[in-house]
């Protein structure tokens, strides 16, 4: 069974079709890749399925599980986490209480509960060990604005791993960053899918999603052009005039 | 003790009290409220009503906090569809609402108020009721601050789509501040009321409402400390100095600007620069 099924799903601004009808399905430990031309839809489909945005039709499938009314903390609860292509901390907060933050959620649906109880060396432990694990360890206890990005884009994926996500979903996590820091990062997010975590992976960044994905999806206007093995797909005509030669297709 | 010196004492502490209950809300959730007044009349109404009316003490006391708190949920919820300006325009308008409403209403004394609420303390037990409520409240947010509620409360106040986004109720954590805080306010309002013996509406007007406010302000959104001294600098202030409580209002509008400008920590910001530089 597949552990996200979208079903026709579509969302228009004012006019616009951001997403138009996208039928797609993920497997469980999955790591597929999702590319497209600036303005394709990419970021709108992730919002989708996260619940930030609610689509005028069709419907989002979690293990076979209709979650397409469940407003979004339900579904970051029931696994759906997401990064940020724009990184957002929680600016007053150190890094490891970043990701302390994303710990509570499961526990404390009732706020009295969360009154009661105070954050426990077990729960520091286990922010430390994913800082640690994204080699940000050293800047535990500095404040979010005082970190490069490349911290900060390595402090999001801490915070969504801290989050228990079944099924990761990363927009851009690699952009901004340099050449090496980016394969890095794309090493992690592989060896995670080898730890049997599902991933969808939004990224400009061509060379490594082609090195890291499993399967590679390609949207274009709101519409799902292909999909398949990432080189087979890549070398498709129909995906290079719309990916590649976007530009000179429109000039 | 001067008679004098013990009405000052308590009216210090309900007014510490206030202005902690309204950092719970905006300091520590983030939503800002300009109609904090409505919710310490509230509670002074209510418990009026009923004492005149022969209740034991301990049962308005009660009731005041529970009315405050149920008028908190009300607008609790209809702020779960509005953020930050348009949520402080929503409480102003709720600050409006209660005086146009207590104003015109017979059984509430119309202009005239309720008057003859009977103290059911003396002076100083009064004084030590309300140190006392001041201090509870200050408990209550010191162990909220500590507990895993103070983070989540600081996670909606810093970013709330990133909590909706982490899983967290947020709306469910913004309701239970309004409850907390606006019971709060409502037990102060409790004893005011059987303080003074007489309210009137005005006494819970837009401009008491900015007055806590500035309060936590000038205290230092969030802290703890920093509130109490706001609170105390900004009641004693215009008592020790003629010429402050003259032009209060010019004054507290200076100083919130002024705080805005130059420290936005309030005192609690001064004194942890001045702590670090001392250190």
């Amino acid at each position: 069974m597949s552990l996200l099924e979208i079903k026709q799903l579509s969302k228009s601004f004012g006019g616009v079709r951001a997403t138009d009808a996208v039928t797609l399905s993920v497997q469980e430990n999955d790591l597929l890749g999702l590319i497209g031309p600036n303005g394709a839809g990419k970021t709108t489909l992730l919002k989708l399925i996260t619940g930030t945005i609610k689509p005028d039709a069709g419907r989002i499938f979690l293990k076979g599980e209709d979650i397409t009314a469940l407003p979004g903390h339900r579904r970051a609860r029931a696994g759906v986490i997401m990064t940020h292509q724009i990184v957002r901390p929680f600016r007053g907060m150190t890094l490891q209480g970043n990701v302390m933050a994303a710990t509570p959620a499961d526990l404390f649906a009732r706020p009295l509960g969360a009154m009661l109880r105070r954050p426990d060396a077990e729960s520091e432990a286990q922010a430390q060990g994913l800082l640690d694990r994204l080699g940000i360890a050293d800047a535990a206890q500095r404040k979010a604005p005082e970190v490069p990005l490349g911290y900060l884009k390595r402090l999001q994926i801490a915070r969504a791993l801290a989050a228990r996500p079944k099924i990761l979903l990363l927009d851009e996590p690699l952009a901004g960053l340099n050449h090496a820091e980016a394969r890095k990062i794309a090493d992690l997010i592989r060896q995670l899918h080898d730890e049997k975590l599902t991933i969808v992976l939004i990224e400009h960044n061509l060379n490594e999603v082609l090195r890291v994905s499993r399967r590679l999806a390609v949207l274009d206007n709101g519409r799902l052009l292909a999909e398949g093995d990432p080189k087979e797909t890549i070398r498709r005509a129909d995906v290079r005039a719309a990916y590649l030669g976007g530009k000179a297709e429109a000039g | 003790m001067d008679g004098y010196l013990i009405s000052l004492a308590t009216f210090t502490a309900i007014n510490v009290g206030l202005a902690l209950s309204l950092n719970l809300i905006s300091g520590f959730c983030g939503q800002i409220s300009l109609g904090h007044a409505a919710f310490f009349g509230t509670g002074a109404y209510a418990s009026a009503l009923l004492s005149v009316n022969g209740s034991p003490f301990v049962l308005s006391l009660l009731a005041g906090g529970l009315a405050a708190a149920i008028l908190g949920l009300i607008v609790g919820l209809a702020s779960l569809r509005v953020r930050e300006d348009f949520l402080a325009i929503t409480t102003m308008g709720v600050s409006f609402l209660f005086i146009g409403f207590v104003r015109k209403q017979e059984w509430l004394g119309g202009e005239v108020g309720i008057s003859s609420i009977p103290k059911p303390l003396s002076d100083e037990g009064m004084a030590i009721l309300a140190f006392a409520l001041a201090a509870a409240i200050g408990l209550l947010l010191w162990q909220i601050r500590r507990s895993w509620m103070g983070r989540i409360f600081d996670m909606i106040a810093q970013d709330e789509d990133a909590a909706l986004s982490l899983g967290i109720d947020t709306a469910r954590y913004k309701l239970a501040a309004f409850v907390l805080g606006t019971a709060a306010a409502g037990l102060m309002g409790v004893v005011y009321a059987h303080l003074v013996q007489l309210i009137v509406p005005d006494a819970f007007d837009f401009i008491v409402s900015v007055t806590i406010l500035a309060m936590v302000v000038v205290g230092g959104v969030g802290s703890i400390w920093g509130v109490v001294a706001g609170a105390l600098l900004l009641t004693l202030l215009p008592e020790m100095v003629r010429f402050v409580n003259d032009y209060k209002l010019l004054i507290y509008g200076s100083l919130m600007i002024a705080v805005m400008l130059a420290s936005p920590g309030g005192l609690a910001g001064v004194a942890a620069k001045l702590l670090k530089r001392g250190g």
